[in-house]
């Protein structure tokens, strides 16, 4: 034996009994002597002994009362006891087992049959012991298993109910059950799976129970659940069967997905919304190409009418009319800007301009296209300082102020208040404006008396795509391109709205140090002029005929040339004999910035402009960086083309 | 006297009581065969169970006259039982160890012959003379 010897305790009157306490010690026992009259429970307690004999040889009965004590006890209990007694009657016997003893050795003995009667009782009570440990063990995991278990099925989030098969009445379910389908577990419990109307779906319950058939648990069955509200909901059922307390029966765990199905419409009426995205991105680059060729056209228009008001200088009349038809223009080269603004993110060129001018122009048009019952008011200060922007931006951006406005008051009628002044902001009059640094600003205020603006929705109206329009009319992206615009221009917007009474939008420009303000309209007759060469090169050979033709009028020496092939030769035959190319940037064959590269090579110092429509390969620091020096938006006025040459010529 | 001497049995040794008379008579004669046997044979289990055999009519004997002195109400009953316990364990222990070699054969049979001689002719002789004493003679 490895462990620690077994210990006994010996009590006895017998002074002769030696020889089996040598024996027993001889065996490897480690043994505790006392005597009848000693104070046997508190020596007992203290040695704490594997085992106690008792061997009175005086009387049984003492022995017996003392063994009855032991065993009341606690301590001392479990300790098996042997009695050995001389001359017993029966009924000593029986009370010595009474009194709980393992054992009882009636002399005479052999000391043998002592000490395998003392082993085998050690053998039972070690034997008991771990038995006790093993149970005691197997008592706790069963506990906590039972005690997971149990936590799983009370807190799962997933309503998990127990059907006995047979007759399919309701044995158990959990807390969200009864969250899940508003039902008490003590109306359910007990009662048939049946009479509870659990599904929309009578499909669910059929799989559910088929299983039985198939052998197959059900895994994620989706489908509509009913609660006790009556409300009806999305779920997945899973279910599966199990001998639970010798019952057959099935668990069901039912899922409720609604969340998840509410999201994945969400996703979906996203997906929408880029797919319509999409569709106006497509719309945008096909209106790009269109704008390429209707760019060359409005160029020949333009060219053609300043060609011919520089024929008929005297003629004032006729002037009149003809400057008409090149406003027009103007606006339908607007109009081609905003489309391309629409269909791709341009580097646009910013430059001082007369917010007012655009104000009127707008203002102009919306007369004339709103209904009657719309009555346009406007006070527009004449004198503004300038404002560095775009003027189509802020031609859209008014626009699209005016629009949504109108659309507000479309059904009712109402009144369109237009007011734009110049203002000192020191400290900034609305939440939205915080950011913007005091000092000198338009302000362009839109008002309106339509459907308004309800407090809660105020927030989203800049976000893109947020619409209250029917689909397909609007797009919820104007007031998000306006925002854009404004901020990027380093302004501010602001919004307030009574529904009902009045609508008004605040718009913020910085205005430009008035150093910085060039000259307004040039006049036509004092244009520049030169007599240098120039290689004029475009695939339109109208374009290239009505530029020749006005460049000749400025006083220049001018070779037109209608396909870059062709240019190259040229240049290439006569380096020298040219001062200064002007070559279009989309052409075939070769490219524009390809040309002005391979000409360069010839002449590096040479001044070149590039001239580009639509185009989004090319931007002016992309051509600078190429070392062409000029660059110009087609379709451009006779007038910039005349200082632009100038001022590459003049650098030279 | 040789302490492994034979006893021989006299009226001297009866106590007044018949039974019990009887009994010690047998007793006698054990022993006597006892030393015998544990002279001639040479049988160690034999002679172990010859002890048995006389350990056991010792044993039958004391409940004997222990049962006939309860049927009296001998107040020296107590006493009387503490001391056949004591007699019996003693032989008890004497077997055992003569088993063991621990004690010899002579030394076993001077404890009987001491144990009869002092036992019976004195301390049983109390209870005859209680029997006598209370008139309940010759039984
Ligand atoms: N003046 C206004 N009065 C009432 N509601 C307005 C006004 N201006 C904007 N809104 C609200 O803000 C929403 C978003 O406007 P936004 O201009 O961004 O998109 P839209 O007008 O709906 O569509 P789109 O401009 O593409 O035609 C509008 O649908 C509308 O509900
Ligand atoms: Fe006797
Ligand atoms: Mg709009």
């Amino acid at each position: 034996m490895t462990q620690t010897a077994q210990s006994i305790f010996i009590i006895s009157d017998n002074r002769k009994s030696g020889l089996l306490a040598e024996i027993l010690s001889g065996q490897g026992y480690c043994l505790f002597h006392a005597s009848p009259k000693d104070d046997i429970s508190t020596l007992v307690n203290h040695a704490g002994p594997d085992l106690v004999l008792i061997d009175i040889e005086r009387s049984i009965r003492s022995g017996i009362k003392i063994c009855r004590s032991l065993k009341r006890e606690k301590i001392s209990k479990a300790i098996p006891v042997i009695i050995t007694a001389m001359l017993p009657d029966l009924q000593d016997k029986e009370d010595a087992f009474k009194a709980g003893c393992s054992d009882f050795i009636t002399k005479p003995f052999s000391f043998a049959e002592v000490i395998v009667r003392i082993k085998n009782s050690l053998l039972i009570r070690k034997n008991m012991e771990s038995l006790e440990q093993v149970v005691d063990i197997q008592t706790k995991q069963l506990k906590a298993e039972k005690e997971r278990f149990s936590k799983l099925f009370l807190s799962s989030p997933d309503a998990t109910c127990l059907i006995r098969l047979p007759d399919r009445c309701m044995i158990d379910l959990n807390p969200s059950f009864e969250i899940m389908f508003g039902y008490s577990k003590e109306k359910c419990v007990g009662r048939g799976f049946d009479e509870l109307n659990l599904f929309a779906d009578s499909q669910i319950k059929e799989v559910m129970f088929d299983l039985q058939g198939s052998q197959k648990p059900v895994r994620d069955f989706e489908g509509r659940a009913i609660r006790a509200c009556g409300e009806i909901f999305d779920v997945s059922v899973s279910s599966d069967a199990a001998t639970i307390d010798e019952e057959s029966c099935l668990i069901a765990i039912i899922r409720d997905i609604s969340a998840r199905k509410a999201s994945e419409k969400e996703r979906k009426v996203l997906e929408d919304q880029l797919q319509q995205a999409h569709k106006l991105e497509s719309i945008g680059t096909l209106a790009g190409g269109i704008a390429h060729d209707f760019n060359n056209i409005l160029s020949v228009i333009i060219g053609y009418t300043q060609l011919a008001m520089l024929h008929i200088k005297n003629d004032r009349e006729t002037c009149g009319k003809l400057e008409q038809a090149l406003a027009a223009s103007s606006r339908a080269k607007d109009l081609v800007s905003q489309i391309l603004m629409f269909c791709r993110k341009e580097t646009r060129e910013l430059k001082p301009l007369n917010v007012q001018i655009i104000a009127k122009e707008v203002l102009k048009f919306l007369r004339s296209s709103f209904p009657s019952t719309i009555k346009i008011k406007q006070d527009i200060a004449p004198d503004c300082d300038m404002i560095l922007a775009d003027p189509t931006q802020i031609h859209q951006v008014i626009m699209n102020i005016c629009t949504n406005a109108f659309h507000a008051m479309k059904q009712s009628g109402g009144t369109l208040d237009v007011s734009l002044k110049q203002v000192e902001l020191s400290d900034p009059p609305a939440a939205g404006l915080v950011y913007l640094k005091p000092g000198q600003y338009i302000r362009i205020q839109v008002s309106d008396t339509g459907s308004g603006i309800p407090k809660d929705t105020l927030h989203r109206i800049f976000e893109p795509y947020y619409t209250t329009r029917p689909k397909g009319e609007g797009t919820g992206l104007g007031l998000a391109v306006v925002h854009g615009i404004v901020t990027g221009l380093k302004g501010g917007i602001t919004v307030e709205s009574d529904p009902g009474k009045k609508t008004m939008f605040q718009l913020f420009f910085p205005v430009v140090p008035p150093l910085e303000k060039k000259s307004p309209e040039e006049i036509l007759t004092v244009l520049p002029r030169g007599n240098e060469r120039i290689l004029f090169v475009d695939d339109d050979p109208i374009l290239v005929e009505v530029n020749q033709m006005q460049l000749e009028a400025f006083g220049y020496t001018v070779t037109g040339v209608s396909d870059s092939l062709t240019a190259l030769e040229f240049f290439r035959k006569d380096p020298d004999g040219f001062d200064l190319v002007i070559t279009d940037m989309t052409m075939p064959d070769m490219t524009g910035d390809v040309l002005a590269g391979k000409i360069l090579e010839i002449r590096p110092e040479i001044p070149i402009i590039l001239a580009t429509g639509y185009s989004e390969k090319i931007n002016p620091e992309r051509a600078e960086a190429k070392g062409i020096r000029g660059y110009l938006n087609k379709p451009f006025l006779q007038r910039h083309l005349a200082f632009k040459i100038r001022e590459l010529l003049d650098q030279n | 006297m040789d302490q492994t001497q034979k006893i021989i049995w006299t009226n001297d040794f009866k106590i007044g009581i018949d039974d019990v008379d009887l009994q010690h008579e047998y007793f006698v004669f054990l022993i006597n065969r006892l030393i015998d046997e544990l002279k001639i044979s040479d049988d160690t289990a034999y002679k172990h169970r010859f002890l048995e055999e006389l350990c056991l009519y010792a044993a039958f004997h004391f409940t004997s006259e222990e049962n006939l002195m309860m049927k009296t109400g001998f107040p020296g009953l107590k006493a009387h039982k503490l001391l056949h316990r004591y007699l019996l364990s003693n032989l008890n222990d004497r077997i055992n160890y003569y088993r063991l070699s621990r004690e010899s054969e002579k030394e076993i049979i001077r404890f009987l012959i001491d144990w009869f001689t002092r036992h019976t002719l004195e301390e049983d002789r109390l209870f005859g003379q209680f029997m006598c004493e209370t008139s309940n003679p010759k039984r």
